[in-house]
């Protein structure tokens, strides 16, 4: 199952201009990783694509189940830049929280919460409250809440803002275990220290347009000729926004 | 569902509201305290004036104990479930002060019920425009109530709803308004994103 927005168009207030206007796009398999400036629209096109919005005109759907839909809820999963931490719950209430608003029972969110924690490496910390969790271990959390009822897409806006590179380099490892379980992975970003190998796509907007949209070694091709290795991603997203 | 009453501290903040106000409503029915006002020159308040801010309170402590990430992308019926927890509450509140006015007979049980009702309307509607500013706007109301709201020392103005009498109709009519549009705009809200 995949995720596509069908010539979208969408604004914040009616007076406004479009954010995203005629959009198309379909989300690819694997660990797909979403460039951008600020104000490029990245995170508006997650709000949609996880039905915390709707659009003004066109539709957001998975493999045609409309994002207004119930159904369209159990394959979309979305965490936001700032993960919230229930206070009163532990980790693992947390999630199985998080899992029984997802539709499953008591029971199944439950068992399933120690898988879900055991995946981003946070089983040790199950019964702890979640207040005394780190800012990185609350973004790992939030994934572990975001994949406990095993959707087919799962959505993260900016989840490495603020980490030090180990953190980073962690956080992305446990996405690319999710992308390998055949999730389709759609993470924001401003870094793009974040395109590691291990993205197998890339998608660059800028302005509410796809500049790019391709294999993570096809992006790349984009680096004006000359540029040194080490900063092949940087400039080809340089070209890419700015040319 | 248990899930969501501990996510939402149902036991612990509202459980321990209600004990609250009854012992509120027990140990201070007919107790005024001196206050200062602006339009008149001595005043006593009772101090049960205060007492619905407690249930509205806990209510809104309830209702941010939320987890907004996934209950805006939620299969489950959270805002029919949110709502359900404040008729609950109110039902709540009025069991008490019905009781403590079976018991007494006195007037200030009707006026507690009557006053919770309103004020924890208020705190709603004003919630769904700005999280915090619930309890603010609604504590704010009791404060300028005891600040402007006498005409003499006996006697309200007619927009003082919280300190009339349980005979003025219109102020009981005002609590069912407030309530009524505190809820629905709870239920309308309920996406919002923080």
């Amino acid at each position: 199952m995949t995720l596509h927005f069908d010539n979208i168009s969408y604004r914040y207030r009616p007076w406004r201009t479009d954010v995203l206007a005629g959009f198309d796009y379909e989300l690819p398999d694997g660990l797909t990783i979403l460039l951008g400036p600020n104000g490029a629209g990245k995170s508006t096109l997650l709000r949609l694509g996880a039905s915390v919005t709707y659009p003004r005109r066109g539709q957001v759907n998975v493999d045609g189940i409309s994002s207004k839909t119930r159904e369209f809820r159990r394959h979309v999963s979305w965490m936001p830049q700032n993960v919230t931490a229930m206070t009163a719950l532990t980790a693992r209430e947390q999630v199985s929280y998080t899992g029984w608003l997802k539709g499953m029972s008591r029971s199944e969110a439950w068992a399933a919460s120690l898988d879900a924690l055991a995946t981003v490496n946070l089983a040790d910390q199950a019964d702890h409250k979640t207040k005394t969790l780190s800012g990185g271990q609350l973004r790992r959390l939030g994934v572990a809440s975001a994949t406990i009822h095993r959707s087919s897409v799962l959505l993260l806006d900016e989840p490495t803002a603020g980490m030090d590179p180990t953190q980073r380099r962690t956080f992305r490892d446990i996405l690319t275990t999710i992308a390998d379980r055949g999730v389709k992975v759609l993470m924001s970003t401003h870094d793009v220290a974040d395109l590691a190998e291990d993205a197998t796509h890339v998608t660059v907007m800028s302005k509410g347009q796809i500049r790019y949209d391709g294999p993570t070694y096809d992006y790349l091709r984009n680096a004006p000729v000359g540029t040194p290795e080490s900063r092949l991603a940087e400039a080809a997203y340089t070209a890419l926004t700015l040319g | 569902m248990i899930l969501w009453i501990r996510a939402r501290r149902v036991a612990a903040v509202l459980g321990t509201g209600l004990v609250l106000i009854a012992f509120a409503a027990a140990l201070f029915t007919d107790v005024s305290a001196p206050l200062v006002s602006w339009t008149v020159s001595h005043q006593t308040v009772p101090v049960l004036t205060f007492a619905p801010l407690i249930l509205a309170a806990t209510l809104a402590l309830c209702l941010e104990s939320r987890l907004p990430e996934a209950e805006l992308t939620s299969i489950r019926p959270v805002p029919i479930l949110d709502t359900l927890l404040i008729t609950t509450a109110l039902a709540g509140t009025l069991a008490i002060t019905g009781v403590g006015y079976l018991l007494t007979h006195a007037d200030e049980a009707l006026v507690l019920a009557r006053n919770t009702v309103f004020l924890t309307g208020l705190m709603l509607a004003a919630r769904s425009f700005t999280a915090r500013g619930g309890i603010v706007v609604a504590t704010g109301w009791v404060l300028v109530v005891i600040l402007v709201g006498h005409r003499t020392p006996t006697e309200f103005f007619s927009w003082a709803v919280t300190g009339l009498p349980i005979g003025a109709w219109h102020a009981t009519i005002a609590a069912v308004v407030a309530i009524t549009l505190g809820v629905l705009l709870t239920y309308l809200t309920a996406r919002k994103l923080p």
